[in-house]
């Protein structure tokens, strides 16, 4: 379930811009390697970090747009700046010159606590560990974005329920961290990534902490649910396999995208066949994201 | 290469560690077994202080001397529970980090002796350092503790002073406390370098056991020699059974009731602030009541006190009993105070050390658009909560126990409930204050995700 009836819940505290008209996904669109109106827009990033006579260059010029549920793997070695790109694409990181563009208004211009509620209510994000705070149930650690928010308490819990449903941990609602598998956990951070209806997702290493079948379910689980919601993905990684989940690689190399790769849904993803978005409970109204 | 050569090696490395974790478990560390030392001697030298009258002869009227001494030293043995907590709570925090190094070294190959050797020098020369530094506050607060006082006659400088002896052995003790927990986290590493590198916990070795029997050891040693007599010995045991078995009742008691309030209050929470104090709370009670525990104990003691200064506006009160209650009341309130001070530094080390020890789940929750602020009335909620249910049983307590004895005197002379009651709220103030602290430790954690 995509939680597109909360939205004017969310918009009391949000600072975002006009929704356009509902795109689909991008990787079911004819030509997977170009985006379809660009959500986020990366224009000319630099980011230096320390002083002048130690200086190192994480990102040197650095282009990107990320269409409307659009998926983008970005590649490359420990140190080729993919991780600072994504921080730097989701308004953690300043970068040194060049723009973040969020529908058009330039992050640099908000200020701090509006980017920390667009970060709030428009991204979801997904780590390789270090996620679930150890004391919530999971229930309750995928509902702390929404209560971050102020959902109402209710409301919240039932989202998040739903949530963790469809990523098949029903069930598992009142178990702590310490009680779930490292593929249950990953699940659970999907699930707080997805339940404030997110426009995208940030992934940073999801699977990193993983074997290769529980990853490959993680992932499988990450891709399904960004297609339900209509929300674009963006995975960080070093491995083929997982970047081979999304419609595009970009592979970094010394602060610069040094090559960039689109493949046709004939991959993995062919076999990812989405179940048809459950109905909203009446309650909420509204539609799943995958239409909107 | 030896492994004090290796010590030394890996001490000029860490010198240069800048990481922020690093450095607040340091910082954090040394506070606390500071602020342990200085108040020990603090509380020490007030002991001191009534003994020495004692032998002196002084008397006010006909009240035994020896009645000051029982009196200062239940106060300390009241203290003991939060000395005891924030010497933990110290030590702790210097386990959480070393255990990792531990485990590193182990698996790079170091033995048993180079691990063994290395962990006790960096926990002794933390302690130490500490220690030191709390010798230092304690002189420095000498002065404002001398302007009280008792017996109808100011402290003075001289009564405080413990002697370089006791000095020394306070150094050595504290020292003692940081040695033998980096001794039980050596245990744990030594069974299991794999666990403690994957940060899993197998059950750990209570040295506060062991903390407890050397408490135990010195006093029965320093109410001999100092009082030069096995009656001194018998007031401690007795004293000491009185307090003991008053304190393992609360303490059964205190985490299961915190506990039960931590679940009601998740399960009412409107808020993810109110929702993740609650759920701390009942997920950790112990810790929890360690906060908390020797304040409400103290705020009961000193309730007790000050309303015993009701008395003192009766209408035929000779001299002697009137010092006697003002005392009282003095040192009652004194004893809550100084549980205050204790419990604020406790509180403020065991929040920062637990936000240094989850500062990844921490920093993601701030990365992902959480609000600091909301997180920070979270960990102001984790310590006002019980601190409220503690303070306020403990006051309902005097209240059940004093207002059938005094009955309406309590409404004639409202200036000593409300000196009570003042001396709560500023107790409450200091330990909030050290909870607030943290905020410098939680913003540390996040600074570099702003540049």
């Amino acid at each position: 379930m995509c939680a597109v009836a909360i939205r004017g819940w969310l918009e009391d505290v949000n600072i975002s811009a006009p929704r356009p008209a509902p795109q689909p996904p991008l990787t079911h669109s004819n030509d997977p390697g170009v985006p379809v109106g660009p959500v986020l827009r990366a224009s000319a990033l630099t980011k230096t970090y320390g002083v002048a006579h130690a200086q190192t260059h994480a990102l040197t010029g650095v282009d990107l747009a990320v269409g409307a549920g659009e998926s983008i793997a970005i590649m490359g070695h420990s140190g080729s700046g993919k991780t600072t790109l994504l921080h730097v694409l989701a308004g953690v990181l300043a970068p040194t010159s060049g723009t973040v563009t969020w529908r058009g208004r330039d992050l640099a211009a908000m200020s701090d606590a509006d980017r920390t509620k667009l970060r709030r209510s428009e991204f979801g994000f997904v780590f390789q560990s270090g996620q679930l705070l150890p004391e919530l149930p999971a229930l309750e650690n995928a509902a702390l974005p929404l209560l971050l928010a102020g959902i109402d308490r209710s409301l919240a819990m039932q989202l998040a329920r739903d949530q963790l449903g469809r990523l098949g941990l029903a069930g598992l609602e009142q178990r702590r961290p310490g009680e779930l598998s490292g593929g249950q956990a990953q699940r659970v951070a999907i699930a707080r990534a997805l339940v404030s209806d997110p426009e995208v997702i940030f992934a940073d290493e999801p699977t990193g902490a993983l074997d290769q079948a529980t990853g490959w379910e993680v992932m499988r689980a990450l891709k399904e649910s960004a297609y339900i919601c209509g929300a674009a993905l963006v995975v960080v990684t070093h491995n083929p396999e997982v970047a081979h989940w999304c419609a595009r690689t970009i592979t970094m190399a010394d602060g610069r995208i040094t090559h960039v790769a689109t493949q046709q849904p004939s991959t993995p993803e062919l076999h990812l066949v989405p179940p048809p978005p459950p109905p909203m409970p009446n309650v909420f109204g509204g539609v799943s994201g995958a239409a909107r | 290469m030896s492994a004090t050569q290796l010590w030394l090696l890996l001490r000029r490395h860490a010198s240069h560690d800048r990481s922020t974790s690093a450095r607040f478990t340091a910082v954090l560390a040394v506070i606390a077994f500071a602020a342990t030392s200085a108040v020990s001697l603090v509380v020490v030298g007030g002991l001191m202080a009534f003994i020495g009258r004692w032998q002196a002869g002084l008397k006010v009227g006909d009240i035994d001397p020896m009645f000051y001494v029982m009196l200062a030293g239940f106060a300390v043995l009241l203290l003991l529970v939060p000395l005891t907590t924030l010497g933990a709570a110290a030590a702790r925090l210097a386990m959480a980090r070393r255990d990792a190094r531990l485990a590193a070294l182990r698996l790079a190959g170091a033995t048993t002796w180079q691990v063994s050797v290395i962990t006790l020098l960096d926990a002794g020369l933390q302690a130490l350092v500490g220690s030191l530094i709390g010798v230092a506050g304690y002189l420095a607060v000498l002065p404002i503790v001398a302007q009280l006082s008792f017996q109808g006659r100011q402290l003075s400088l001289a009564e405080l002073w413990v002697g370089f002896p006791l000095l020394a052995a306070t150094v050595a003790a504290v020292a003692a406390v940081g040695v033998l927990s980096a001794a039980a986290s050596l245990q744990r590493v030594r069974i299991t370098p794999l666990g403690v590198a994957a940060r899993v916990s197998p059950p750990k070795l209570s040295i506060f056991r062991v903390t407890g029997l050397l408490v135990a050891a010195a006093g029965a040693y320093l109410s001999v020699h100092l009082m030069g007599s096995l009656a001194g010995l018998f007031v401690v045991l007795v004293f000491g059974g009185f307090v003991a078995i008053g304190m393992a009742v609360l303490n059964l008691i205190g985490p299961l009731v915190l506990q039960v309030i931590g679940r009601i209050t998740a399960g009412n929470a409107r808020s993810a602030a109110t929702l993740l104090a609650g759920r701390r709370i009942a997920d950790n009670p112990k810790a929890a009541w360690r906060s908390v525990g020797g304040v409400a104990i103290a705020a009961f003691i000193a309730g007790l006190t000050s309303l015993i200064g009701l008395f003192a506006d009766s209408p035929h009160p000779n001299n002697s009993d009137q010092v006697l209650i003002t005392d009282l009341t003095t040192g009652g309130l004194l004893t809550l105070i100084i549980a205050g001070v204790l419990a604020a530094v406790s509180t403020g080390v065991m929040q920062a050390g637990r936000l240094i020890d989850q500062r990844q789940e921490y920093r993601n929750l701030v990365l992902a658009g959480s609000d600091t602020r909301t997180l920070d009335r979270a960990r102001l909620r984790e310590t006002s909560i019980p601190l409220i249910a503690a303070l306020g049983t403990a006051t309902a307590s005097v209240l059940v126990v004093m207002v059938p004895v005094i009955g309406a005197t309590a409404f004639t002379a409202p200036q000593v409930v409300l000196l009570y009651l003042g001396s709560i709220a500023v107790t409450a103030a200091m330990v909030m204050a050290g909870v607030a602290a943290t905020g410098f430790v939680a913003r540390g954690l996040t600074a570099d995700l702003a540049r």
